[in-house]
């Protein structure tokens, strides 16, 4: 052991407090979901007033709006990242864009649910709805899918383009090709990201997709999703139960979006693994 | 020939699709701006263009009094005291991850960082009304729904995002470095404090850039905790309202065609110069070698 | 690409914002009141299976978003508790009266307030409840933002608070009680006759509430409709007027004119 590393042993404790606070978060959240846990939960609409209310339709908003969302976010997001990667000229006005879009990725989600409020909700008279909600999200997602995408193919080795280039290939051959492929393991670990992200999405969905749950699902329904639910309930829900309710809509929630997160990393590693381009770490 | 006239045909095609699919995400960029930008100066000029709107403290919409620089100031004092919390803790994660661990741990504190990294953020503002709102009060006395209950309940929320940037960063300094440092009789404590934290600056400055951004933009996890309270400043043990908290609970009552909807337009674009400024500061840190 | 490409994508996009696509119909959008929200869900829930071809859509915002969002033509049916008045394009009716209660933390040992009491507490003069005869805690404010009808009537009562009183807002009934049972000290007040959890329901003036009976804080909530609004509309008007749910929910019922013919 050598002498003068006291600040690594300060930094072993640092870690230690905070994974204990973080998993304090998850395992609280836990504790309380599954003290009033029933499977019948997943399947059961919510109840306004009385105990047993379920949360079967915010399941299914959640799964079918972030799916929706990504397929509308995904592929312009994509061609914008092929675009800034390999198609993009050496101009100012294009750092320009990569800097507002950056800073787009990040934008608050609020302001996003604002845009989308006035502009569907407000000039075009769309109820707050699945649909509405969806349009959120996909704006939400929409500068993060190119930014991500942009770095992850950024990090594809120049000389694989080049080598393509200059056996012949076409630059959308290239991109096909080689390009994509050698990126794919990135990219599915990022896509598990983004959908965690959506569907953990509260602030852009109270005012578009609705607290509110209709008798079936529809483009125009009422979409209020698991994390609206989850924070309806907690700060503003009556039901007598709604302690638990809150806690298992959370724990759902959280393993929805672990789960995404998990599988998108295990995808990617599976990928390499079946390449067998030895070690990389996801 | 009639193949190569063909990929030059689909190459000047494709390359007009993503062309066009830029130009649609920048339209859409554009577009979000512009409405907020009309929308504010609308605001701005129906109040005379007064600076007070941004200064003062009288936010009362039903009675006609816009004033958000309250919101303003504790948007910034919430952000700061998240970032203070975040720091220590998410350098030390850094730290030990990138040089104290072995591989095993390593690759176990990457797993359970990025899954935490995935917690949405109204679970944050749950164990904050659970936990965090009850110890403030306990602890520090007032009504424990405050700006620090907000600060802290963000550190958490920020911690793993900005935890696993850092180590990315803190991994990119060669080896060669560690090694060639250590040699020249630097301790381990000196190596890291005067070569590893040193050199990875411009890297650490961008990820905790970005954890500003995120800290500054989040809303739920904030209203949660923060108590709402827009009348006066009532230090960082008391009540308060940011910029997206206050978006959040005046977005019904000030719709699109009422005379001060632009003072929504007006709270959102001030969220975005900032995230701009702080996105164009991280960039030029990184631009130089 | 060159400019005129640019152009028609830039019109492609603000088309949208330019106002001319057509609302989708067969969608009714109630807006307004929270205190009403579980109230008009269970009416809502019930109504839908009756009418299955007709979506709705229900949003809060408060009493006066809710105005505003008829009035702008962004609901069809608004919920309010403060009176506004409908002129001629629009119909108001009563849905029935809902008691307003303070409620308060039981650590501040208080069950009785009297009105001047109230009033002392609202204005700031009282910021500890021993000096109500309570226990020895501060007095902890929790209100309702602004457009809320139950700050309407409170404040129509005993005023609003200076702003130096320390005041936590919160966005709805549901949201307040949750504050006030789990802040020590605190005091808020929620709209309707409700078995509200873990909280201390105010008598004023020694009095307790007797379902319809006197009382000193009632909130009247209404419903506003569009005079030309169509038959599914008026329909589940009707519904929320008249629903036999509103005594689950605390609503006592007022006689109800206009419903007749």
């Amino acid at each position: 052991m050598r002498r003068g590393r006291r600040w690594y042993a300060v930094s072993y404790g640092i870690t230690l407090v905070a994974l204990a606070a973080l998993f304090w978060v998850v395992c609280l959240l836990a504790k309380d979901g599954l003290a009033g846990w029933h499977w019948s939960l997943l399947t059961r609409f919510p109840r306004e007033l009385g105990s047993g209310g379920g949360i079967g339709p915010e399941l299914v908003n959640t799964v079918s709006m972030v799916i929706l969302a990504e397929g509308l976010s995904v592929p312009p997001g994509m061609a914008v990242a092929v675009w800034l990667t390999d198609y993009a000229p050496m101009a100012s006005w294009v750092r320009w864009l990569t800097r507002v879009l950056i800073a787009f990725q990040s934008i608050p989600a609020i302001v996003i649910g604002l845009i989308v409020y006035q502009t569907f909700v407000d000039r075009l008279g769309w109820p707050l709805s699945v649909g509405t909600g969806t349009i959120a999200l996909a704006v939400l997602n929409l500068p993060a899918v190119a930014v991500l995408g942009a770095t992850v193919l950024g990090e594809v080795p120049g000389r694989l383009r080049e080598g393509s280039l200059a056996l012949g290939a076409t630059r959308i051959q290239t991109v096909w090709h080689i390009v994509l492929p050698d990126a794919l393991p990135a990219l599915v670990d990022q896509l598990g990201y983004s959908w965690a992200r959506l569907a953990g999405e509260t602030a852009a969905l109270i005012f578009t997709a609705g607290i509110n749950v209709g008798p079936r699902w529809g483009w125009f329904q009422p979409g209020e999703t698991l994390a609206v639910h989850f924070w309806y309930v907690r700060t503003e829900g009556v039901m007598p139960d709604w302690r638990s309710v809150a806690a298992a809509t959370g724990l759902v929630l959280v393993l929805i979006t672990g789960a995404a997160v998990a599988g998108g990393k295990l995808w990617a590693a599976r990928i390499l693994a079946k390449r067998g381009s030895g070690v990389k770490e996801v | 020939m009639e193949r190569h006239a063909c990929n030059g045909w689909i190459e000047r095609w494709q390359a007009r699709l993503l062309g066009a699919a830029t130009l649609l995400v920048a339209t859409l960029v554009l577009t979000i701006t512009l409405i907020l930008v009309v929308g504010a100066a609308k605001f701005l000029q129906s109040r005379g263009w007064r600076i007070q709107v941004l200064l003062g403290a009288h936010w009362n919409p039903l009675a006609g009094h816009f004033e958000i620089g309250l919101f303003i100031v504790d948007t910034i004092i919430v952000t700061a005291l998240a970032m203070a919390l975040t720091l220590p803790f998410g350098l030390g994660v850094a730290v030990f991850g990138a040089y104290v661990a072995g591989w095993r741990e390593r690759a176990a504190l990457r797993w359970l960082l990025t899954i935490f990294a995935a917690v949405p953020s109204v679970a944050m503002g749950w164990w904050g009304l659970a936990v965090v709102v009850p110890s403030v009060r306990r602890i520090f006395g007032g009504p424990g729904f405050s700006l620090l209950a907000a600060g802290a309940v963000l550190a958490v929320m920020l911690l793993p995002t900005f935890s696993l940037l850092a180590l990315e960063v803190l991994d990119k300094v060669p080896e060669d470095w560690h090694q060639a440092s250590l040699a020249l009789g630097a301790s381990e404590d000196q190596n890291l404090l005067q070569m590893a934290l040193k050199v990875s600056l411009p890297g650490l400055k961008t990820a905790f850039l970005s954890a500003v951004a995120r800290a500054m933009g989040e809303t739920v996890a904030v209203q949660m905790v923060i108590g709402g309270a827009v009348y006066g400043f009532h230090g960082v043990l008391g009540p308060g309202a940011t910029l997206t908290t206050q978006i959040l609970t005046d977005m019904a009552i000030l719709p699109l065609g009422h005379p001060a909807h632009g003072v929504l337009d007006l709270m959102a674009l001030i969220l975005l110069v900032a995230l701009m400024l702080l996105t164009t500061w991280a960039q030029r840190g990184d631009d130089r070698p | 690409m060159n400019i005129r490409h640019l152009l028609v994508i830039l019109g492609f996009l603000l088309y949208p914002a330019a106002g001319a696509a057509p609302r989708p119909s067969a969608t009714i959008t109630v807006a307004g009141a929270t205190s009403l929200l579980p109230y008009a869900r269970s009416v809502i829930q019930q109504w839908s299976e009756a009418h299955p071809s007709t979506r709705v859509a229900l949003t809060g915002g408060g009493s006066v978003g809710g105005w505003y969002a008829l009035r702008l033509g962004r609901a069809d049916i608004a919920l309010s508790d403060i009176p506004f008045s409908p002129g001629a394009a629009f119909a108001e009716r009563p849905i029935g009266k809902m008691p307003v209660f303070l409620v308060v933390n039981s650590a501040a040992g208080i069950s009785n307030l009297t009105m001047g009491a109230i009033r002392r507490v609202w204005r700031g003069q009282v910021r500890r409840w021993d000096q109500l005869g309570g226990g020895d805690i501060a007095v902890r404010l929790v209100v309702r933002q602004g457009g809320s009808g139950a700050r309407h009537v409170v404040e129509a009562r005993v005023g609003a608070p200076p702003p130096d009183v320390l005041q936590i807002v919160q966005l709805s009934n549901g949201a307040v009680v949750r504050t006030v049972s789990e802040t020590p000290g605190a005091i808020g007040y929620v709209e309707g006759d409700r078995p509200w959890p873990g909280v201390v329901i105010c008598r004023i003036d020694g009095r307790p509430y007797r379902r319809g009976g006197p009382w000193p804080l009632y909130a009247l909530p209404r419903l506003y409709v569009s005079h030309a609004a169509g038959p599914a509309v008026w329909s589940l008007s009707r519904a929320l007027a008249s629903s036999q749910r509103k005594m689950a929910f605390g609503i006592v019922p007022v006689a109800q004119p206009g419903f007749g013919g």
